[in-house]
C-alpha cells in the first residue's frame, strides 16, 4: 500500500489502536505514525482512551436513574400501568421517614372547602363532588377557613405544622395517612382536569409554608415531579430527614388517566442530590 | 429456536413510548442506559452530571417519542438527544470552575503517556478539559465507536468538520494527559476550520 495522507491515516488511528486494520493498512498506518509527531500524539491518545475499562452504571445509580424516571412518568399510558422496572423500586419503600405529619383531620375541613370552591366550578367528569368524603357541613368550611392561618386559596395547612418533627415516621404511618386522612379522602374527589389547573397553585402553597430553607427545595421537587405529571397534585409537604440525611417528603395525589378522579397516592423524599418514591399506591391499597 | 419469539426492534419500541406504552419504555431504558451514561460520563467527567444528563435523556424519549420519524436509526436520534442533554447540563453548570471538575495529581513529574496511566491519571479529569465540541467527536468516535457520518447527523456539522474535531480534540486530550498541570488553565473555545 502506498503511503497514507495525513488525513486518511488520522481517519484510521482508531481501527489502528483496535488492531482492527487488514495487515497492509496497518503497516501503512505505522509507517505515517513513525514520520508524523502529531498523529503519534494521537495515536497515544486513542489507545490510553481504549485502555480505560468502559464506565458502568452501579447497581445504586440504576436504581437511582430507575427512581427518578418513575417520578417523570408518573403519569404513564392510558392503561395506567407502570413499567416493571420502576415498579420494582417501590418495594424500596421501607424507608424510616422522619417528618412532620398536617393536621389533616382539620385540614381536610379546608380543603372539602377548597374542593367546593374550585371542583364545583370545572371539575370535569370525573369529579364527583365531595359530598360523600364526611367532611361536615358548610358553615363549618367557612369556620375553619377562619380560624386557620393556613393558605385559604388552596386549603393546605399552615406554616406552623409544616415543619413539626414530632418524631420518627414510618413508611407504614404515611401508608396510614393516605387511606385514612380525610385530606386525602376529599382530594380523591378533585378530577385530574382540576388537579392541572391547581397544580402551582398547591406547589407555591407548599413551598410557601415551609420553612425558609426549605422553601426553594419544596417548589423545585414538586415542579420536578408535576413536570411530567400533568394530573397530579402535591398535597402533602414535610421536612426532616430519611435514612439520617436532611429530606424533604411531598405527598402527590395523582390520576391514572385524564378525566379520572384522583385516586393514587404517591409519596416522594427529595434530599441532597437524590429523590426516591417511598410510597405509592391507590385507594384501598391496590397495588400495595 | 422453534416457536421464539424475536424481541421487538428499538424502532416498534419507541412507536409504542409515542403511544403511552411504559413497558415499551422500560425495555428502551434497560438496551440503552448504559452506553447513554458511558456517553454522559465521558462528556461531564463526573457519575452525578452524568446520572442526571441520562435521567434527561430518558426523559426527553418519553416525552418525544412521537417525533421520531425514523429517518435516522433510533441509536443516533438518542445520542443526539443525549448530546443535547449534556451540552444543556454543561451550560447550567459552567459556573462550576475547571478546578472543581478536574482534580490534577498533586505531582505531575511529567513523563510518558503510558508513564500517565501507570500514575493512574484520570482520563475523565482530562477530557473535561477538552472544549466541548471536541470532546463530542472524541468521545462518540474513538469511545463508542460512532461512524463520522453518524456522529455529523447528532451533531448536525460537516463530516470533515467531525474529522477536524476528533483530531483536534485527540491532540489536546494527548497534551492534558502528558501535562495535567494545564488543566486549569484549559478552558479554550472550538475553532472549527
Amino acid at each position: 500500500m502506498t503511503d497514507l495522507t495525513h488525513e486518511r491515516a488520522s481517519e484510521l488511528l482508531g481501527s489502528y489502536a483496535q488492531k482492527a486494520l487488514d495487515d497492509a493498512t496497518a503497516r501503512a498506518v505505522g509507517r505515517h505514525l513513525a514520520a508524523c509527531e502529531q498523529c503519534r500524539r494521537e495515536h497515544s491518545a486513542v489507545v490510553l482512551m481504549l485502555r480505560q475499562p468502559p464506565p458502568s452504571l452501579t447497581s445504586e445509580e440504576r436504581a437511582r436513574l430507575h427512581e427518578r424516571l418513575a417520578g417523570a412518568t408518573l403519569g404513564a399510558g392510558a392503561s395506567g400501568s407502570r413499567p416493571a422496572v420502576l415498579e420494582r423500586e417501590r418495594a424500596r419503600s421501607g424507608a424510616r421517614v422522619y417528618a412532620w405529619l398536617g393536621a389533616a383531620v382539620v385540614v381536610v375541613v379546608v380543603l372539602v372547602a377548597a374542593v367546593q370552591l374550585w371542583g364545583g366550578g370545572g371539575g370535569g367528569a370525573g369529579s364527583a363532588g365531595v359530598a360523600s368524603s364526611g367532611g361536615g357541613t358548610g358553615s363549618s368550611h367557612n369556620k375553619a377557613l377562619q380560624s386557620i392561618p393556613g393558605d385559604r386559596e388552596t386549603g393546605l395547612p399552615p406554616s406552623p405544622a409544616y415543619d413539626r418533627s414530632a418524631g420518627d415516621i414510618e413508611a407504614g404511618e404515611l401508608e396510614h395517612l393516605a387511606t385514612t386522612s380525610p385530606l386525602f379522602s376529599a382530594g380523591r374527589h378533585l378530577a385530574s382536569s382540576t388537579a392541572a389547573r391547581l397544580q402551582d397553585r398547591y406547589a407555591h402553597a407548599l413551598a410557601r409554608q415551609a420553612a425558609p430553607r426549605d422553601a426553594r427545595t419544596v417548589r423545585r421537587c414538586s415542579r420536578k415531579v408535576l413536570a411530567a405529571s400533568p394530573y397530579a397534585l402535591p398535597v402533602y409537604g414535610a421536612s426532616g430527614s430519611v435514612d439520617g440525611n436532611r429530606a424533604i417528603v411531598i405527598g402527590f395525589l395523582r390520576a391514572t388517566a385524564p378525566g379520572q378522579a384522583l385516586d393514587r397516592y404517591v409519596f416522594w423524599s427529595f434530599g441532597a442530590g437524590s429523590c426516591s418514591r417511598i410510597l405509592d399506591y391507590q385507594s384501598g391499597l391496590v397495588g400495595r | 429456536m422453534a416457536g421464539g419469539r424475536l424481541p421487538d426492534s428499538d424502532n416498534v419500541l419507541v412507536a409504542r413510548v409515542a403511544h403511552g406504552d411504559s413497558a415499551a419504555f422500560d425495555e428502551l431504558v434497560h438496551r440503552h442506559e448504559e452506553r447513554m451514561f458511558a456517553l454522559a460520563l465521558r462528556m461531564t467527567g463526573n457519575r452525578a452530571d452524568a446520572l442526571d444528563a441520562v435521567q434527561e435523556t430518558f426523559l426527553t424519549l418519553w416525552q418525544r417519542a412521537a417525533s421520531f420519524r425514523g429517518a435516522s436509526q433510533f441509536g443516533t436520534w438518542l445520542y443526539r438527544i443525549g448530546v443535547n442533554s449534556c451540552h444543556d447540563l454543561l451550560r447550567r453548570r459552567e459556573r462550576r470552575s475547571a478546578e472543581e471538575l478536574i482534580e490534577a495529581p498533586d505531582d505531575p513529574r511529567g513523563g510518558s503517556l503510558e508513564e500517565g496511566v501507570a500514575r493512574r491519571l484520570d482520563l475523565d479529569a482530562a477530557l473535561a478539559g477538552v472544549p466541548e465540541d471536541y470532546r463530542q467527536a472524541v468521545v462518540l468516535h474513538d469511545l463508542l465507536g460512532v461512524p463520522y457520518e453518524e456522529i455529523a447527523r447528532i451533531t448536525g456539522v460537516a463530516t470533515g468538520t467531525v474529522k477536524s474535531r476528533i483530531s483536534r480534540g485527540r491532540r489536546r486530550l494527548a497534551e492534558l494527559l502528558e501535562h495535567p498541570g494545564s488543566l486549569a488553565a484549559s478552558k479554550e473555545t472550538t475553532t472549527d476550520d
